[in-house]
């Protein structure tokens, strides 16, 4: 047996209320039979359900995200957790979620868990990753079976055959699905070798998209260290996983479009980029062969031509006065010779011969005879003409002067 | 030519015919001497003019090279620029 104050008492029902899996995450439908907003701004109703009757509080900060707020003689759906308001001693359901009957649980449950992880950043723009431009491996997870795989072989293997592909089976619809999922992820991230992780399945009802809504699936995307690419039904559904994925593809086969890139693109951009490298040497080399056309102009214009014509000439002008100076010299040798001549004709003795003048020399020493007297010494004489020479005698003469 | 001469620059060659000619030009000389003279300017002048010859014979070939330099290279160019770019070069 227990005594226990009170406070006692009621601190243990809130926490038996508080950690109860059901009593800690509720959704309780009923209709709205009071209702009352404080000056606060918190708002406080009744729902009923036969006799039984739920007081359930919904705070001001709780309210934003409602798209309306109930009002008596509603039927509704809230969502809460109950537990025990202490100076009063009764039980309530703390409402963060309401909506009008009718709404699906489903789809009550997704706003719900969107709203909260909404506003806990998973969904946040600026933390989602760049896919890789060429990945090496592309880790996938989703049914073995069924079209999804075969679909994402099928583009890889068109697009970008040289990429691996690991699949990470799971089941994709059922009660063991999320497990499967989450541990398929898990299982690709700790073999770490994908620069991508593709997870998805194939169109199907909102029941059967329900593993892809999970939250804890979420908060595996959300904390995977690669990029993901979340790959759920056709184009108009939309889960949880895809909001939080890193890239949201409306389908499998989309999803193996976005993470590899087309062999062709990359042989345009190669090709591409070969031709620009081509156009930036060819201007290179253009550049070089006009400087070097330059360079040789510029050598040619100093072309030793000009220094040979002009040594040309030196060595003809030195030709032409050699040839002057022994043209000159040769000249005044042949006017002194002329001279020479010129003189010796005058002073040759046989020209005066010719003028009819002799010479008479002694016969027996043929010495010049200079005067009478050596004349008629002699007696005998030669006499010399120009063209040859005579003997003579001289007389003896008598006084007949 | 001696041997003397053959290792001689045109200049120096040059230079000596100058000399011989002034030589001509300005000295009394004996009719031999003048024509031993004489006969070594025109031969100091035949050798410049063989190196003449010979100086104008390589710039006429440089110049002939730089000709089909020029051409060759902007030629070739020609060929490359000309080349059809859609090639894709990787087919």
């Amino acid at each position: 047996m227990f005594v226990l104050d009170v406070g006692q008492v009621t601190a243990y029902l809130r926490d038996l209320l508080e950690t109860d899996p059901v009593m800690s995450d509720v959704w309780v439908r009923g209709e709205v039979t009071s209702f009352f907003r404080s000056a606060a701004g918190h708002c406080y109703f009744t729902l009923s359900n036969h006799e039984s009757q739920l007081k359930c509080a919904l705070f001001r900060h709780q309210q934003r995200s409602l798209l309306i707020l109930p009002k008596v003689g509603d039927a509704v759906i809230a969502h809460g957790h109950v537990s025990i308001y202490d100076s009063q001693g009764s039980y309530q359901l703390y409402v963060d979620n309401v909506a009008p009957e009718g709404t699906g649980l489903l789809q009550l449950q997704f706003e719900e868990l969107r709203r909260r992880l909404e506003q806990e950043g998973l969904f946040d723009p600026s933390r989602k990753r760049p896919l890789p431009d060429i990945p090496q491996r592309i880790g996938v997870v989703t049914s073995a079976q069924g079209a999804v795989w075969h679909d994402i072989c099928t583009v890889i293997e068109r697009r970008f055959p040289i990429v691996e592909l690991v699949l990470a089976p799971s089941k994709v619809q059922g009660p063991d699905a999320v497990k499967e999922l989450v541990r398929g992820l898990h299982a690709l991230l700790d073999e770490g070798s994908c620069d991508v992780i593709i997870i998805g399945r194939g169109g199907g009802s909102p029941e059967d998209l329900a593993p892809f809504n999970a939250e804890t699936l979420a908060r595996a995307i959300f904390a995977a260290s690669v990029p993901i690419v979340s790959a759920v039904g056709h184009e108009t559904d939309f889960t949880i996983a895809d909001l939080v994925a890193d890239v949201r593809a409306p389908t499998p086969s989309a999803a193996a479009e976005l993470v590899v890139p087309s062999h062709y693109e990359i042989r345009n951009a190669l090709a591409g980029t070969l031709k620009d490298l081509r156009a930036i040497v060819l201007e290179q080399i253009r550049e070089s062969a006009d400087a070097l056309a330059f360079s040789v102009d510029r050598v040619q214009r100093r072309s030793p031509t000009r220094s040979v014509e002009l040594a040309q000439a030196s060595v003809a002008s030195a030709l032409d006065r050699a040839e002057r100076a022994v043209e000159a010299g040769f000249m005044a040798r042949t006017m002194a010779l002329k001279d020479l001549q010129m003189q010796s004709e005058l002073l040759n003795p046989i020209a005066v011969l010719n003028r009819g003048y002799a010479i008479v020399s002694e016969s027996s020493t043929a010495k010049r005879v200079t005067g009478k007297a050596v004349a008629e010494r002699a007696g005998q004489v030669s006499i010399t003409f120009g063209d040859g020479s005579v003997n003579a005698r001289i007389d003896k003469e008598e006084n007949h002067e | 030519m001696t041997g003397a001469t053959s290792e001689a620059t045109f200049e120096q060659l040059l230079q000596e015919l100058d000399e011989t000619v002034r030589k001509l030009e300005d000295s009394e000389l004996s009719l031999e001497d003048a024509i031993a003279t004489y006969e070594k300017s025109v031969e100091l002048a035949a050798a410049c003019a063989e190196m003449l010859d010979n100086a104008e014979l390589r710039i006429r070939q440089i110049d002939t090279r730089i000709g089909r330099l020029r051409n060759g290279i902007e030629t070739e160019l020609d060929a490359f620029e000309d080349d059809d770019e859609d090639d894709d070069p990787f087919e």
